[in-house]
């Protein structure tokens, strides 16, 4: 029983850092219509930032300085923002198709550059040592529930943060040169500059946050940041409807409730690899049937937004 | 009366067509000038250049006295000359409040530092009045809050041209504004363009509807194979040979 308790823990601490990076997902493919195929690698910038710079196992690595957690979360994110500033110049002053296919790409080289690059990165052996925060508090498993809480805190921030910026006359911008660049042009929006200020700004959260997935994991190595971490983030997205403000968060538990509660059928040992994979089969069915009944996913755009411009007017007038 | 927008030269080509063949045109300030001419003449070519969406491959744009043919759609439209679309889908997913704000916030609340900070709402009371007002003279105040794509072809038409006035333009660019427009409404569409025209405002209109461009230009442009074949006033032109043969002979 407790054994199942401490589960649901981790599968929601998953779906708290699922629901962040679908969030940031959301800003810049809802709202701002870039759809972004690297979030594996924005996330890996950030988390090997952050562990390289603070990591402390200094055995055949090169690069130590060993800072402070803080100041690693602070680089990470500058990280994640600079690489998205240097992959979204080039590729956001051409049609959509060339953005998806170089982010895509962008997180494959990424991944072979931690696999490659042994000395700084320990290779496809990583860390699989270092501290978490307010490790002082709480121990073994409650630590497990001091970081579902820590991850929850941070959702709840980025989705205010989210919130403040759809509700902006920023976050109209978005969304009208997402249904229509010609029209925003013809307006005076700059709009490949809007795309490179909300790209960068997803690099820098993507960044931030990547900390979160390494403190759950424990580890950090090239294989958790596969192009599987992208998919799941982006079926999330599409399950609690891209474009709203909470269909992230609704998207992020449902999945991850239903993909990983499969685990819960535990039998035997090659039963387990069976099951390791129906986790993608149900993947694909709640994906089908989100699509075949609620198209725009579980939380519309308009249910969140249609009622958002009484509201500003509002405080305005 | 000076020139507001000068046209002088202007070549397009795509590939081996020419689309616009050394087209010029010259537009008075505060008047309302069309240019007609059946598909193809390079009517839409034309505006393509004038805002910014086509670089001309010879010849100049000349707006409020400044050279605009090297300068970005967006640049162009913040001089003061907004154009329109000849299908007007604007932005379907923002309410009708909302595709008016777009166009109407001031520049400076739209950075994402600004939307941080907040410092943007005391921006929005202007544009919030001006938007309301407009839509209340177009009797699309019900329709506030409701998405764009949920209105009729013809209420989307009124959005769109009060998404453009929404800019506070000095010129607009109206591409086929009567297209698609049921004949009892094109009275009212002209009643809205002399009523733009009444606020000082330069309107460029393209269309194929004789009538309604008779009724509302001081001048037209006849174009037929990218090329300015004709222009004067509206009684003028359309009894002219050439034009009757390239234009309107091709209807009967």
């Amino acid at each position: 029983m407790i054994g199942v308790f401490f589960f649901f823990v981790g599968v929601l601490t998953l779906a708290g850092i699922y629901a962040i990076l679908a969030m940031i997902l959301n800003l810049e493919a809802g709202w701002a219509g870039m759809w972004d195929l690297g979030i594996a690698g924005l996330l890996a910038v950030g988390g090997y930032t952050f562990i390289i710079v603070t990591q402390t196992q200094s055995d055949d690595v090169v690069f130590a300085p060993g800072l402070p957690m803080w100041m690693g979360i602070i680089l990470g994110s500058l990280a994640g923002g600079v690489a998205a500033l240097i992959i979204g110049v080039p590729s956001l002053r051409v049609r959509g198709e060339y953005f998806l296919i170089t982010t895509l790409a962008f997180a494959e080289v990424i991944r072979q550059l931690a696999v490659n690059l042994n000395s700084i990165t320990r290779g496809t052996v990583g860390f699989n040592q270092f501290d978490r925060p307010f490790e002082a508090l709480a121990e073994g498993r409650g630590y497990r529930v001091l970081l579902l809480v820590l991850v929850w805190v941070v959702a709840g921030i980025v989705y205010i943060l989210m919130r403040r910026l759809v509700h902006a006359p920023y976050g109209r911008v978005l969304r009208a040169f997402r249904d229509n660049d010609p029209v925003a042009l013809s307006l005076g929006k700059h709009t490949n500059r809007h795309r490179i200020q909300t790209f960068v700004l997803a690099g820098l959260l993507y960044g931030a946050a990547a900390p979160l997935y390494l403190w759950f994991l424990r580890i950090a190595t090239p294989s958790i940041f596969s192009s599987e971490v992208t998919f799941v983030a982006w079926t999330a997205l599409v399950i609690g409807g891209i474009a709203s403000k909470s269909g992230p968060i609704v998207g992020s538990i449902i999945l991850l409730l239903v993909t990983e509660s499969v685990a819960l059928l535990q039998g035997s040992a090659e039963f387990a690899v069976v099951l390791a994979s129906t986790r993608f089969i149900v993947l694909g069915l709640v994906l089908i049937l989100v699509m075949r009944f609620r198209p725009a996913g579980l939380v519309t755009e308009q249910q969140s937004l249609a009622a958002a411009s009484n509201r500003v007017q509002v405080r305005s007038s | 009366m000076t020139a507001i927008l000068e046209v002088t030269d202007v070549t397009k080509r795509f590939g081996g067509v020419v689309a616009v063949s050394g087209a010029s045109l010259s537009v008075p300030e505060g008047a309302v000038v069309a240019v007609i001419g059946p598909n193809g003449a390079g009517k839409t070519s034309l505006f393509n250049v004038v805002s910014g969406f086509e670089t001309p491959d010879g010849g100049t744009v000349t707006f409020r006295g400044s050279q605009v043919h090297r300068l970005q759609p967006w640049q162009i439209a913040r001089l003061g000359l907004v154009r329109s679309f000849q299908t007007p889908v604007g932005f379907p997913a923002l309410s009708v409040w909302e595709n008016l704000m777009v166009a109407g916030s001031a520049r400076e609340a739209e950075p994402v530092l600004a939307a941080l900070s907040g410092r943007w709402r005391d921006r929005e009371a202007d544009a919030d009045r001006r938007a309301n007002e407009l839509l209340e003279q177009l009797n699309l105040h019900d329709a506030r809050d409701l998405r764009l794509a949920d209105l009729t072809p013809g209420d989307i038409k009124l959005v769109d041209f009060a998404r453009q006035l929404m800019m506070q333009p000095r010129m607009m660019l109206l591409d086929e504004p009567a297209s698609g427009v049921d004949p009892a409404s094109i009275g009212r569409l002209s009643g809205l363009i002399a009523d733009v025209r009444a606020q000082g405002i330069t309107v460029l209109v393209i269309d194929h509807n004789i009538g309604f461009v008779l009724g509302i230009a001081d001048h037209v442009h006849v174009m037929a194979l990218g090329e300015v074949i004709a222009d004067g006033k509206p009684a003028d032109v359309i009894q002219d040979p050439a034009v009757v043969e390239i234009y309107l002979g091709k209807r009967a």
